[in-house]
């Protein structure tokens, strides 16, 4: 069957954004997948920032309290 | 306290910045208080190490300590919190580590925008992993509340990044997804 241009139009405009048997608890997981990855991915980016240095001279001078007494 | 025992429990300290920092990160929505807040934590931590149960779980420990400064010490005015673009705009401009996929600033700019009680559920049970059970002690409330509040705030997150329904969810945010996902 030849695709009119007509008809691919048609199609493109009613194509279904959810699979039709799909039931939408299925949609739902697939979307709760999506931000539980997002939330992963954006902590574990903060996870693995380098340690600012007045941590490091924190600890430091916690040892040094440490020795003082 | 003795020096072996004050030596091991530096050292378990020194190793749960990253997170320390991580979690005041997610709650302050700005470095630079996320950076006082976590100093503030490791020296209480520290002031109050003969207190902590040995045997009991230490990272659950500090981050009790880490909440509590927050929300007595270091939470913004109730305006501010309300400034939700501010809150967002601020903690984007100030992640060095960001590599600007849409999809992540989409995300933090929703996550800014949840309660703190319920960004910090989720946060706590969705990111760094602890129980129902061990979240509802950090936060010193019932296990129920904390289970309503994650599911709030996935809820609230799914109505923000406009992925509330099948029409949003359509053939563009999908192949992103898949995209972002190949990229990796």
């Amino acid at each position: 069957v030849r695709l009119t241009r007509h008809r691919a139009l048609s199609l493109l405009q009613t194509a279904p954004t959810q699979a039709p048997d799909e039931p939408a608890a299925i949609l739902d997981e697939r979307i709760q997948t999506q931000i539980g990855q997002q939330l992963s991915s954006f902590y574990k980016e903060l996870v693995n920032q380098p340690i600012p240095q007045n941590f490091i001279d924190l600890l430091a001078k916690l040892d040094r309290q440490e020795d003082g007494k | 306290v003795t020096e072996p025992a004050n030596q091991t429990f530096q050292t378990a300290l020194v190793a749960a910045i990253p997170n320390l920092r991580a979690f005041a990160i997610s709650l302050c929505g700005n470095v630079q208080t996320a950076n006082d807040l976590g100093q503030e934590t490791m020296l209480k931590a520290w002031a109050n190490r003969h207190r902590f149960e040995e045997g009991s779980n230490f990272k659950a420990w500090l981050f009790t300590i880490l909440r509590n400064s927050y929300f007595s010490d270091f939470r913004r005015g109730k305006r501010e919190v309300r400034d939700e673009d501010g809150v967002a705009a601020a903690s984007l401009s100030s992640l060095p580590e960001q590599h600007g996929h849409m999809d992540m600033i989409d995300f933090q700019h929703a996550l800014a925008q949840l309660s703190e009680d319920q960004k910090e559920a989720l946060i706590l049970v969705g990111a760094e992993g602890f129980s129902y059970e061990e979240t509802a002690e950090i936060c010193g409330c019932a296990v129920g509340t904390i289970k309503s509040r994650v599911n709030r705030a996935r809820a609230r997150l799914v109505e923000l990044m406009g992925v509330g329904s099948a029409d949003d969810f359509g053939p563009e945010r999908l192949s992103q997804a898949v995209m972002s996902k190949a990229a990796r």
